[in-house]
């Protein structure tokens, strides 16, 4: 049946925006961050969303022309960090250059905005589609 | 005598009606997930019309089970690239406003044929029951 359909394609979009909401949370929480456990200072991760067809099974045409979405993967950003010069810090190298993540808040923040106004779409979507399997289901009331 | 039996004309109509509604629904869903995917390119599905007179659901008898023929739910969906109404510089072509409209009018049918279903069993109902 559709309507379950667009529940799954539905969820797997509110799956990716919630994915990407935590990318933002985790960069701008290391924002500052100089040391991780690979060295160096934190890098930004973005989330690399592909689209897959709902269903790998050829009987199943609809099932296969409609896209879901997924997180392939979160990809860690090869920018450059920033140096400051702060002589005083322990990070410091020998020319008293502090490494620190190339996370703009800004970029986050509107990141932040997309993902929660996409995350809204998806839900509208649910919500709707369980109002009408409501209406299938009240015919014989 | 006129039947008022459940696959009469109405409920066929309402039943591919239903059908293609909840088709579109999954597909304006499909769009809204991948709002943010990069390249990918919003979809609409189309249904082909019906030979004039023809009912959907009115199938031929099967003589075998390995026989296939017109679904009842009427035509079969084509899930095609939708117009390009925007495109971002990532070359998704999804256009939210659209979805949304769609959606919402999708919606409408769905709940409008969901009513009429209802009303065509009341209708059955009173001629089994009579008025209370």
């Amino acid at each position: 049946m559709s309507l379950q359909r667009a529940f799954a394609i539905a969820a797997s979009g509110l799956t990716a925006q919630r994915t990407r909401m935590e990318s933002v949370a985790s960069n701008l929480a290391n924002a500052r961050t100089t040391r991780t456990p690979e060295g160096g200072p934190y890098r930004r991760q973005a989330p690399i969303f592909v689209s897959q067809p709902l269903t790998n099974n050829f009987d199943d045409m609809l099932g296969s022309s409609l896209r879901a979405v997924r997180v392939d993967s979160v990809a860690t950003e090869t920018m450059p960090p920033i140096l400051r010069y702060e002589p005083g810090h322990p990070d410091a190298d020998e020319s008293g250059f502090v490494a620190y993540p190339n996370v703009d808040p800004v970029r986050e923040m509107i990141d932040m905005l997309s993902a929660t106004r996409s995350y809204e779409a998806n839900v509208t979507v649910v919500r709707g589609v369980r109002e009408m399997s409501g209406a299938a289901l009240e015919i014989l009331t | 005598m006129k039947t008022i039996l459940p696959n009469d004309g109405t409920l066929a109509v309402l039943r591919t009606t239903l059908h293609q509604a909840s088709v579109r629904a999954a597909v304006a869903a499909s769009n809204m997930a991948n709002v943010d995917t990069p390249g990918y390119r919003a979809t609409e599905a189309r249904f082909p019309e019906l030979a004039p007179g023809a009912l959907p659901g009115v199938r031929l008898d099967r003589t075998d089970s390995e026989h296939f023929g017109p679904s009842e739910d009427g035509p079969e969906a084509l899930i095609t690239e939708g117009p390009i109404t925007r495109m971002r510089t990532d070359g998704n072509t999804v256009d939210v406003d659209l979805e949304m409209t769609r959606f919402a009018s999708v919606q409408g049918r769905y709940k409008a044929a969901s009513q009429m279903v209802r009303k065509r069993f009341a209708l059955m109902r009173y001629a089994v029951e009579g008025m209370k």
